[in-house]
């Protein structure tokens, strides 16, 4: 295998992992949404706060949803 | 002579069988809840019973699986719904290149069936289990015992909406825990300057064009955070 594309393989989760996530925190039914309102995005920024303190996933899943059905309930 | 015993135990196949079971186990509480609404959108769509399920068994892909499905209710040609199905797929074609050189020494046998076996979940968490460094031969065995995992659970948790008709409510909002998953197997993939960077470049390419057809937007910022990654390792 080429180096260049051996070292670029590296880059693969990150970035695979984050085109996966990022649309469905910021559009909301295919636009953009960046207001307080949109609960998604506010849950999952928690949720990467959450990740990166303390990179459990059980923690990153259930402080997610919780921040998720709060503000859903707070808005709706 | 006990520390001896105890690296031999951790070398143990089983082990890390255990542990790829148990790495995966948290996104069970993602992978059910979707699993029962592919069972239930896929009898909507007109699927047979035994076609919804064979599906599950056959692609073994969650979002392709809705996509297929769909497009079968449309009565889309099957050369289209299989074409569909591959290309929103493309992702796993990086998955399996990056893992590639970790698995190129095993039998067939074990490259078949792990191929079968790769999801963007099973990828997540093997290729941070290959990329710690440590000399343990059997690494092959997390990735078996990851894959096994999601694929029990998907097969079961799909039967539950075919054949028992099981679902959860759409206000339950359990199709973001998809979203948290990927958010916790993102940040331990984040190393350093470089991997933020193909991060950050990718995710934003994905939201620009996320309208594009077949996950393409998706495809397009993969390879753009890739180079975007490259660029930056190459400055420091």
């Amino acid at each position: 295998m080429p180096d260049l594309i051996q070292r670029g393989l590296r880059f693969v989760p990150p970035a695979v992992f984050t085109a996966v996530f990022l649309p469905e925190l910021f559009l909301n039914d295919g636009l953009l949404n960046l207001s307080p309102g949109n609960a998604r995005l506010i849950s999952g920024l928690l949720a990467i706060l959450v990740a990166w303190r303390t990179k459990n996933v059980t923690l990153t899943i259930v402080v997610g949803m919780l921040a998720l059905w709060i503000l859903q309930a707070l808005i709706g | 002579m006990l520390s001896i015993n105890a690296d031999e135990r951790l070398n143990q196949p089983r082990d890390e069988f255990l542990a790829g079971v148990k790495a995966v186990l948290p996104m069970m509480i993602g992978v059910i809840p979707f699993g029962m609404i592919y069972g239930i959108l896929a009898l909507n769509a007109g699927l047979p019973a035994s076609a919804a399920q064979a599906m599950s068994a056959i692609i073994f892909a969650g979002s392709s699986q809705f996509v297929s499905a769909q497009l079968f209710s449309l009565s889309v040609p099957a050369v289209i719904n299989v074409f569909t199905v591959g290309v929103i797929n493309l992702r796993h074609s990086l998955y399996s290149a990056s893992i590639s050189p970790y698995v190129a020494k095993l039998p067939n046998r074990w490259k078949w069936t792990l191929a079968y076996l790769l999801t963007d979940e099973a990828y997540a968490v093997t290729i941070l289990r290959y990329q710690e460094e440590d000399d343990d031969h059997n690494k092959h065995w997390f990735f078996l015992g990851a894959g096994l995992t999601l694929w029990t659970t998907w097969q079961l948790s799909t039967a539950a909406g075919v054949f028992l008709g099981v679902s959860v409510p759409a206000s339950w909002s359990l199709d973001f825990t998809l979203a948290l998953i990927f958010i916790a197997l993102t940040v331990p993939a984040i190393k350093d300057r470089a991997s933020l960077g193909a991060a950050v470049s990718a995710g934003v390419i994905a939201v620009i064009a996320f309208s594009l057809p077949l996950k393409l937007g998706l495809l397009a910022a993969a390879f753009i955070g890739i180079v975007v990654g490259l660029l930056i390792e190459r400055k420091s």
